[in-house]
């Protein structure tokens, strides 16, 4: 008790409440820290967490607001860039290399390397994220785009139990 | 406007800036890397994302809210709350645009900068008043970010594969090319390493989740233990991860800043 009397965060409270602004502040810091949490007793935080990290988020303003929670080197995720389209399950059947790990956003393989390389007939990737038995399978496609440049386009996510 | 002493006079002003001068200097140490992605040319750039809107993936939204920081670098000479708080705000907002846009969602660097900027424009409406109510609720919000930081980042990593060791056995011990990663690779077989990654994986989860109950700890061991382990995790990844840490160990020694000058008046509200 002694030691939690010293803390910034008692120090601060016992000088009052704080004002508004301040009040905000902690109000937001409070959600983030309840959501980040929430990875180890509510399910839809996990499921919705692996479909941020596959950019896979039902909707920009729900991807938009989970930017801002913290996830540092989150989850055990994978990625492959490959020249055929196959299905995420025939993917899954293969045999891959076990070093493709990414530390958080696996799907940066295809958004955030130098595309020069590229050929014409773009690519697909291919991306799993597991979190405590949970596990999101992600198939992208990146293709030219008419107007120069790249689309990149996700095909399909399916949660493991949603293999066939 | 108010119209601040100086920053030799007035601790807060200077804990203002020492945090914004860290952060913007490990914003900006990746530059290179982000203007090569940045401006692929028109046959490289990416045009659409399924999820995102397409003014998220202009090359040219993404270099503004880059480049835009470069600004607030006229803040620290500044001593004027109204040009304190616009800094904050520009901090925030950019980063917050760099964490949406396709090229830069996926860089953590933003995350910290976003809520170092929001810290800023706070403190920057308390920079020249000398009450203990908004002293301590600018230490126990900035230590609260750390915190929260550290939450994150530990919570993502109670999974089976972390503890086992393998994601940073991929990531550090078989990928970094540096010291002590390729020193062990020529000297040790994959075994011995394998044993290497899980316990020290296993030390990062514990040392974050242990790190992210510093809000309840008294100031300075909050601060002293955050600046050693955010100092370790840039020497391992060899500075790679400064751009990203910069933010937090801003706010760290900022606090430090702050702890060496407690005011002992109980006044105004924050």
């Amino acid at each position: 008790m002694k030691l939690f009397s010293s803390s910034p965060l008692f120090k601060a409270w016992s000088q009052g409440r704080p004002g508004f602004s301040a009040g905000l502040f902690y109000a937001m810091m409070g959600i983030v820290g309840v959501w980040s949490s929430g990875l180890l007793f509510v399910p839809a935080v996990v499921d919705a967490t692996l479909q941020r990290m596959h950019l896979a988020t039902s909707s920009f303003p729900a991807f938009a607001a989970q930017q801002i929670s913290p996830a540092m080197y989150n989850f055990a995720n994978q990625g492959w860039r490959a020249p055929e389209d196959v299905t995420l399950e025939q993917w899954n059947a293969r045999n891959h290399d076990p070093g493709s790990y990414f530390n958080h956003f696996p799907v940066r393989n295809l958004t955030w390397f130098e595309r020069d390389q590229v050929g014409p007939a773009g690519l697909w990737g291919y991306y799993r994220s597991r979190f405590q038995g949970r596990e999101l399978h992600t198939k992208y496609r990146l293709e030219p785009s008419p107007e120069g440049g790249w689309n990149v386009i996700r095909v399909e996510s399916k949660f493991s139990d949603e293999l066939h | 406007m108010n119209s601040i002493k100086s920053a030799a006079e007035n601790p807060r002003l200077m804990a203002w800036r020492i945090a914004l001068g860290i952060s913007l200097f490990a914003w900006f140490v990746k530059s290179k890397d982000q203007i090569n992605l940045f401006f692929q040319g028109p046959d490289h750039a990416i045009r659409h994302h399924t999820l995102l809107p397409d003014w998220l993936c202009s090359p040219v939204v993404g270099g503004v809210a880059y480049f835009t920081p470069v600004l607030c670098f006229l803040a620290l000479r500044a001593h004027r709350a109204v040009w304190l708080r616009l800094a904050g705000l520009t901090y925030a907002a950019c980063s917050l645009v760099m964490l949406w846009h396709v090229q830069s969602y996926n860089d953590a660097t933003h995350l910290t900068a976003f809520y170092l900027g929001l810290w800023l424009a706070w403190w920057a409406g308390r920079v020249e008043r000398t009450d203990a109510g908004s002293y301590w609720h600018g230490i126990a919000l900035a230590i609260g970010i750390i915190s929260l930081c550290w939450l994150g980042g530990g919570i993502g990593k109670l999974t089976s594969e972390y503890w086992a060791g393998e994601p940073f056995y991929h990531l550090y011990f078989m990928d970094k090319s540096q010291f002590p990663f390729s020193w062990m690779r020529a000297h040790l077989n994959q075994e011995t390493i394998h044993t290497y990654a899980q316990w020290f994986s296993r030390t990062v989860v514990v040392v974050e989740l242990v790190l992210a109950t510093g809000i309840l700890w008294p100031p300075r061991w909050a601060i002293t233990a955050s600046i050693l382990a955010l100092s370790g995790m840039v020497m391992i990844s060899q500075l790679q991860l400064f751009s990203v840490l910069g933010s937090l160990m801003g706010l760290a020694l900022a606090v430090g800043w702050l702890l060496k000058s407690e005011p002992n008046s109980t006044t105004t509200p924050t």
